[in-house]
């Protein structure tokens, strides 16, 4: 059976620091994968590795089929490739509504010379774009702001922003970075609810995440790595009850669970 | 509604206005504002839109002048034919510069744009075969078709009013399009950008050549209007003249740029008896709008006006929807 997506042998040395050890794992369509370990586990630089903004020392990544090992960040997103970011991160100084039209560059296929001209291509895209930023506000369910700033809007507001953000690109493939952080109960279990909407929606999805109840309630499947390396990958029963899970999480069992608590 | 209105007065003024100013220093006065505007216009293309901080435009101002000027000097080719060469050549240079200054970040980027500047305007300098080093270049006076002898005035002005308008046209056309959109984009945060697919590096690179071609033609029409042009043109003063157009008038919405030129050029006048002053005074006007209005004097005032709409505020939204 062909995967969706499939990551063989991905290793990222930093100098010295090995932050990424042969790590292999796949993804299949319609799935949500968890992607979780301690902090500094390399989580991070598995996205940026899967991303294409940082370069892979070796092992190869591929998307359909389709190589994108080392590819720059707008081609991935080409490939149909997703992130967001960390940080809530928008366009400040844009509406919400601008956000996304700004971000739906891969969505608007007319060229300079369509647009100097106005041609008919151009005005006939220009209406299919916006039928497609009004489904991103609908289903981020921004639409009651969006012709508001995005500075100056609530931090929950602008974590659904970024995901819209990412949504422009029409991806097959989102990646997340901690999408709950940050966020109180009620919003996490918007985010979830939001999650699986993308989902039912035919995008695949990947969250790195520290809120282990957004991980176990939302996720198929998980990939759990520590010091680089990848410990365990399964369902959410399976991997609340590896022991090897358990050990990186809260140490040994005569340790003190609270200091290794990440 | 207020645009076509706006638009429409901006085009009868502009093109009765040299029927009514009659003055021959005034409507010379016309015609460096028009171009310094087309000056800011080039520049505001990667200040405003980009936010890529070109420090070296003069490079492509001056490029375009000596061009220009050779050509039509040196070589006896037609005015017309020696704007194309002007502006494509200045494009080349600017696709030339772009390539080792956008691998630069910030500081090193301007300092980057700054000294190629310098190197090109060394070259012209010890090049005196060709463009007359220092002594200067003279460039003949231009026929324009349908213009009688004494009026070449009349023509530079329609010449450099209709490369204004049109640019201006083109570029709010493309500002308000999905590709202008992907631009600001850049300019409000270029790793989200290049996430959601724009290509940064090749949209900022062929920027740069639109803003250097942009910027050589208003130098090519420069210079046979003043008529001699010496290696000055290509100095750092003319590109902190193009900065102080953008950032004291406002980047971003190319009216700015305009507008800046506007005061620029109205500033430079009112003070010709005390050139020294001049640099001091727009000193302080940089100081004063960089501290006072660090968006310029006529954004904000745009962005108030083009608000898209006065519905109720966000907050008050956020409660509701917290509470049901």
């Amino acid at each position: 059976m062909t995967h969706l997506f499939q990551a063989f042998d991905i290793t990222k040395k930093f100098a010295g620091l090995v932050a990424l050890d042969q790590v292999s794992f796949h993804l299949d369509e319609g799935e949500i994968l968890g992607l979780i370990g301690p902090n500094g586990a390399g989580k991070s630089t598995c996205f940026n590795v899967i991303t294409g903004t940082l370069k892979p020392t070796s092992g190869r990544i591929e998307l359909r089929e389709q190589d994108i090992t080392g590819m720059p960040p707008y081609l991935t997103a080409h490939m149909g490739l997703a992130r967001t970011f960390q940080h809530t991160t928008v366009f400040q100084h844009l509406t919400v509504r601008e956000n996304i039209e700004a971000a739906c560059w891969l969505r608007s296929k007319v060229g300079l010379g369509c647009t100097l001209l106005r041609t008919s291509s151009y005005r006939s895209s220009e209406i299919s774009l916006k039928t497609s930023v009004d489904d991103i506000l609908s289903m981020i369910d921004l639409r009651h702001v969006q012709d508001s700033r995005a500075k100056g809007l609530p931090y929950g507001y602008l974590r659904r922003l970024g995901i819209g953000i990412a949504l422009g690109t029409n991806p097959a493939l989102l990646l997340m970075d901690e999408p709950a952080a940050g966020l109180n109960p009620t919003e996490s279990a918007e985010f979830s609810k939001l999650a699986r909407r993308l989902r039912d929606f035919g995008i695949t999805i990947v969250i790195v995440e520290h809120d282990m109840k957004v991980i176990m309630g939302l996720c198929d499947r998980i990939v759990v790595l520590n010091y680089g390396k990848k410990i365990a990958e399964g369902s959410p029963g399976v991997i609340r009850r590896d022991p090897q899970v358990i050990e990186s999480y809260l140490g040994k069992s005569h340790d003190e669970a609270e200091t290794a608590r990440a | 509604m207020i645009r076509i209105f706006l638009t429409a007065v901006a085009v009868v003024v502009a093109i009765g206005a040299p029927f009514v100013v009659t003055d021959l220093y005034f409507q010379q006065v016309m015609v460096i504002f028009g171009i310094y505007a087309i000056f800011a216009v080039a520049l505001d293309i990667l200040f405003g839109f980009l936010g890529v901080h070109s420090f070296g435009h003069a490079a492509f101002f001056g490029g375009g002048a000596y061009v220009c000027g050779i050509l039509m000097e040196t070589y006896g080719v037609s005015f017309g034919l020696s704007l194309v060469a002007a502006t494509v050549l200045s494009a080349l240079l600017g696709l030339l510069v772009a390539i080792p200054a956008l691998r630069m970040r910030g500081i090193y980027f301007a300092i980057t744009t700054l000294f190629c500047a310098e190197v090109v305007r060394l070259i012209v300098t010890n090049v005196p075969s060709v463009t007359r080093g220092t002594m200067g270049l003279t460039t003949p006076l231009p026929s324009f078709p349908g213009v009688p002898y004494g009026y070449e005035n009349l023509g530079f002005y329609y010449l450099t009013f209709a490369v204004l308008a049109l640019s201006c046209f083109l570029l709010e056309r493309f500002r308000r399009s999905p590709l202008g959109r992907s631009f600001i984009a850049i300019r409000e945060n270029e790793q989200l950008a290049a996430s959601v697919g724009v290509p940064v590096f090749r949209i900022k690179f062929y920027a740069f050549g639109v803003s250097g071609g942009l910027a050589g033609l208003a130098g090519a029409i420069y210079a046979p209007f003043i008529g001699i042009i010496s290696p000055d043109l290509l100095s750092p003063t003319y590109s902190a003249m193009g900065m102080l157009m953008v950032v004291v008038g406002g980047f971003g919405t190319i009216y700015g740029a305009i507008f800046g030129a506007f005061m620029f050029s109205v500033v430079t006048e009112i003070f010709r008896a005390a050139a020294e002053l001049r640099m001091i005074i727009f000193s302080a006007l940089l100081i004063a709008a960089i501290i006072f209005m660090p968006r310029g004097v006529l954004t904000p005032l745009i962005d108030y006006l083009r608000r898209p709409s006065r519905r109720e505020p966000a907050v008050l939204d956020v409660n509701r929807k917290d509470e049901a």
